[in-house]
């Protein structure tokens, strides 16, 4: 059990932090709308934040590459792509 | 068949051929949907300095329309066993006049910051009424979404199925309020006035919120206000803006930008979040490989944050 949530530990704790770095954005998100020019930097924050924090985990568990940097790149891009083409 | 179910097969399972990563999730394919977007939103910017003639198809940020309105109305009148509303072209007049007042004088309140009421946008294009409203809506991307927002506030509930209404005038204008591009839909009812009697206004309600508004919003965008000549407004800007109801049937926007980009980032975020539960699902129970790639589960939390962010930004204000 205990050798479980030691393995499980920083599983949940990298999450935690996404989840509440992704949630305070779309929390910020909610509170500037409609300011057009705001959400459209909230939405470059996003993808800003998804993209450190990809790179951080990869870098602290030893398994990060250029390409696994480049995904990380790509999916945050097109998310804030997407969002600022509909904001 | 063979040879689609193979590319199929590498486009999304984890295999020797696509290096045990689907070939959806690969850097070299966000780099292929990036480009597709950009070419997508410069394609819609150009389209109308290139072709002058499609301008009704590409050239609003809504997808708002005045016939629809009007229609959505009537239909929700109907629904209630109301009589629908019949068009005024003097009331349409109206409300073009205050929505390109609110947007030159960058205010968005039924009371102008000068004190100017509804009503009297009404009075000065020659519409006297006995019983008079008026609802106001911005930045809705569609009319069913801002109808619907109208019908669960009991204020303009009232208004929109009052059966002492018997004329309609609606004016969707693009413009910028405050520091962004929006679309204001102004709603105006009205029964016409017979000879001797009183008017009255009807949403007496009103007058409270929107003088804190308007306050709100001129001390926001202080120094722009200015005197507007009903009589001044060019044809041009406002037809670049609104439907006139003489062009109803003639010019209707059959699609906008936001609609279009909104359909190919639900389509992108579908195919990306269906090639990555595949991968997932594939490594964890049925193959153990040892690869080098991002999280499957931290995509999936990303986009579906941003997909949550596009379908919430789809509601819009009214007042």
């Amino acid at each position: 059990m205990s050798i479980k949530l030691h393995y499980l530990k920083p599983v949940i704790f990298r999450y935690l932090s996404l989840v509440l770095g992704l949630a305070g954005l779309a929390a910020i998100f909610w509170f500037l709308w409609p300011n057009r020019l705001a959400l459209r930097l909230v939405s470059l924050v996003l993808g800003v934040f998804y993209v450190l924090w990809g790179t951080v985990v990869h870098l602290k568990s030893g398994r990060v590459s250029l390409r696994v940097v480049a995904e990380y790149l790509g999916v945050a891009l097109l998310g804030s792509l997407m969002l600022w083409l509909v904001i | 068949m063979l040879a689609f179910f193979e590319t199929l097969a590498h486009l999304f399972q984890p295999r020797h051929s696509n290096a045990h990563r689907p070939k959806v999730l690969h850097p070299e394919a966000f780099a292929f949907y990036l480009v597709l977007l950009i070419w997508a939103a410069g394609v819609m910017a150009w389209l109308p300095k290139i072709a002058p003639g499609l301008p009704q198809v590409l050239g609003f940020s809504s997808a708002i329309t005045t016939e629809q309105v009007i229609d959505q109305t009537n239909q929700a009148r109907r629904s209630q066993g109301l009589e629908p509303l019949v068009i005024n072209d003097l009331l349409t007049a109206a409300a073009v006049s205050k929505g390109a007042d609110m947007l030159d004088k960058q205010y968005w309140a039924h009371i102008s910051p000068s004190g100017k009421q509804p009503w009297e946008f009404m009075a000065e294009v020659g519409y006297y009424y006995r019983v008079a409203g008026e609802n106001l809506a911005r930045d809705f991307s569609n009319t069913p979404d801002m109808i619907q927002a109208w019908l669960n506030s009991p204020t303009h509930r009232a208004n929109l199925l009052n059966n002492r209404y018997s004329e309609i005038g609606v004016a969707v204008i693009n413009g910028k309020l405050g520091d962004y591009e929006t679309t204001v839909v102004v709603q105006m009812f009205g029964t016409p006035k017979i000879e001797g009697s009183n008017s009255e206004i009807l949403t007496d309600d009103i007058t409270a919120v929107a003088s804190q508004s308007a306050t709100e919003v001129s001390q926001a965008v202080s120094g722009t206000s200015s005197t507007v000549d009903i009589s001044s407004l060019k044809p041009a800007i406002l037809a670049s803006a609104v439907l006139p109801v003489s062009q109803l049937n003639r010019s209707q926007p059959v699609l906008s930008p936001k609609l279009i980009f909104e359909a190919l980032s639900i389509s992108a975020v579908i195919l990306i979040l269906s090639a990555l539960i595949c991968d997932w699902i594939w490594v964890s129970h049925l193959a153990r490989s040892e690869r080098l790639v991002g999280e499957n589960l931290a995509h999936i939390l990303y986009l579906l944050t941003i997909a949550g962010l596009i379908a919430c930004y789809r509601n819009g204000l009214i007042f």
